[in-house]
């Protein structure tokens, strides 16, 4: 029997600039997580951590394009980035986000009009269910009117 | 509130006309297995449902690099040329663009994850899939980011067999890999 789901689990709008969003205490009864932001901030990114972990701990392979050429990289990192520039629309598919045995890999995408397209695939190497995340700007603010919506996709 | 929930560009929210996006099915496998099939796709949900979406956590019980790649098949056709492919995928130090003709679809940064602590994430669309008068297509986006590979993918997939509803999907490996067990496979309708 189908499963009626791709739950708003919550949603913040910014009204005035903010050097970061946390969603916490994020409920563990779904499958996946899917992150939707709209963002613009003075520093042109966003960087998201799961459970306050800053370490060194994110690995991720990009591919994107400029509009002049084409690239591809990986590299270990202590966040995931969020592209935030001219309201640069990001989302993230985060599966299996409240599983113990696996470690978090998450699929996305990012739409930056002023300066490049980007697909990237990431795995938070720790096998803890992802109970909160933080996203603060990487330097400034996020300005007035990013969003910041989270879904829960039943599996 | 309107509703636009389609694939992973989606954005969606709780609106007054109802569900738009439901969990039909989802297999976690219990042991390791060869292939995982999902029959009677259209006879089941084509009357409810306009598009689905795969939704899949995978990894290899290898850890061979060469196993890095897993393949899909469209109502059990696997006669040579069947599928036609393109991929834009980055390998980590290039972005890479190829065609591909076989006799199955090719995930090519679908992958395996190495271990049963990394799998690949994958996300696959397949639009009027109840549809007979159209050619049975698909877009997906997958990754890998494991020690002996990583990739992250974006392709579209044809079945060039003629047009014809979708009557069942089948993920199978290349050799002797399996999936492991944990794997999760699950199919979402969208209305």
């Amino acid at each position: 029997m189908a499963t009626p789901t791709y739950d708003l689990l919550a949603s913040t709008t910014l009204t005035s600039s903010a050097s970061s969003v946390t969603f916490n205490s994020i409920d563990q009864s779904y499958g996946d997580l899917i992150l939707v932001a709209a963002t613009d901030s003075t520093g042109g990114l966003g960087i998201m951590t799961f459970n306050s972990d800053t370490g060194s701990n994110y690995h991720r392979v990009i591919m994107r394009g400029t509009g002049s050429s084409a690239q591809s990289s990986s590299e270990t990192r202590n966040n995931i980035v969020v592209n935030s520039s001219d309201f640069s629309v990001s989302i993230f598919q985060i599966m299996d986000y409240s599983a113990t045995d696996k470690h978090k890999a998450v699929l996305s995408r990012d739409n930056r009009a002023d300066d490049q397209v980007v697909a990237t695939a990431s795995r938070w190497a720790n096998t803890s269910g992802i109970t909160s995340i933080s996203i603060p700007a990487s330097s400034g603010n996020f300005v007035a009117g990013s969003t910041f919506n989270l879904y829960g996709v039943a599996k | 509130m309107s509703l636009i929930p389609f694939g992973f560009w989606a954005a969606s929210g709780a609106g007054g006309g109802g569900s738009a996006y439901d969990l039909l099915e989802t297999t976690t496998l219990s042991s390791s297995a060869s292939s995982v099939t999902f029959d009677n796709l259209t006879s089941t949900y084509g009357g409810d449902y306009k598009h689905l979406q795969f939704r899949l956590l995978v990894n290899r019980t290898s850890d061979n690099p060469d196993a890095n790649t897993m393949l899909f098949r469209f109502n059990n056709v696997s006669s040579s040329g069947s599928y036609m492919s393109h991929q834009l995928y980055g390998s980590g130090s290039a972005v890479v663009s190829r065609a591909l003709s076989n006799t199955a679809g090719y995930l090519r940064g679908a992958l395996a994850g190495e271990g049963v602590t990394k799998p690949s994430p994958v996300i696959m669309d397949i639009l009027d899939f109840a549809d007979t008068n159209k050619a049975i297509v698909s877009r997906t986006m997958s990754g890998l980011i494991a020690q002996y590979g990583q990739a992250v993918s974006l392709e579209s997939a044809m079945l060039t067999t003629g047009a014809a509803a979708l009557t069942q999907v089948t993920f199978l490996n290349l050799g002797t890999h399996t999936f492991s067990t944990g794997n999760r496979f699950s199919i979402y309708g969208v209305k």
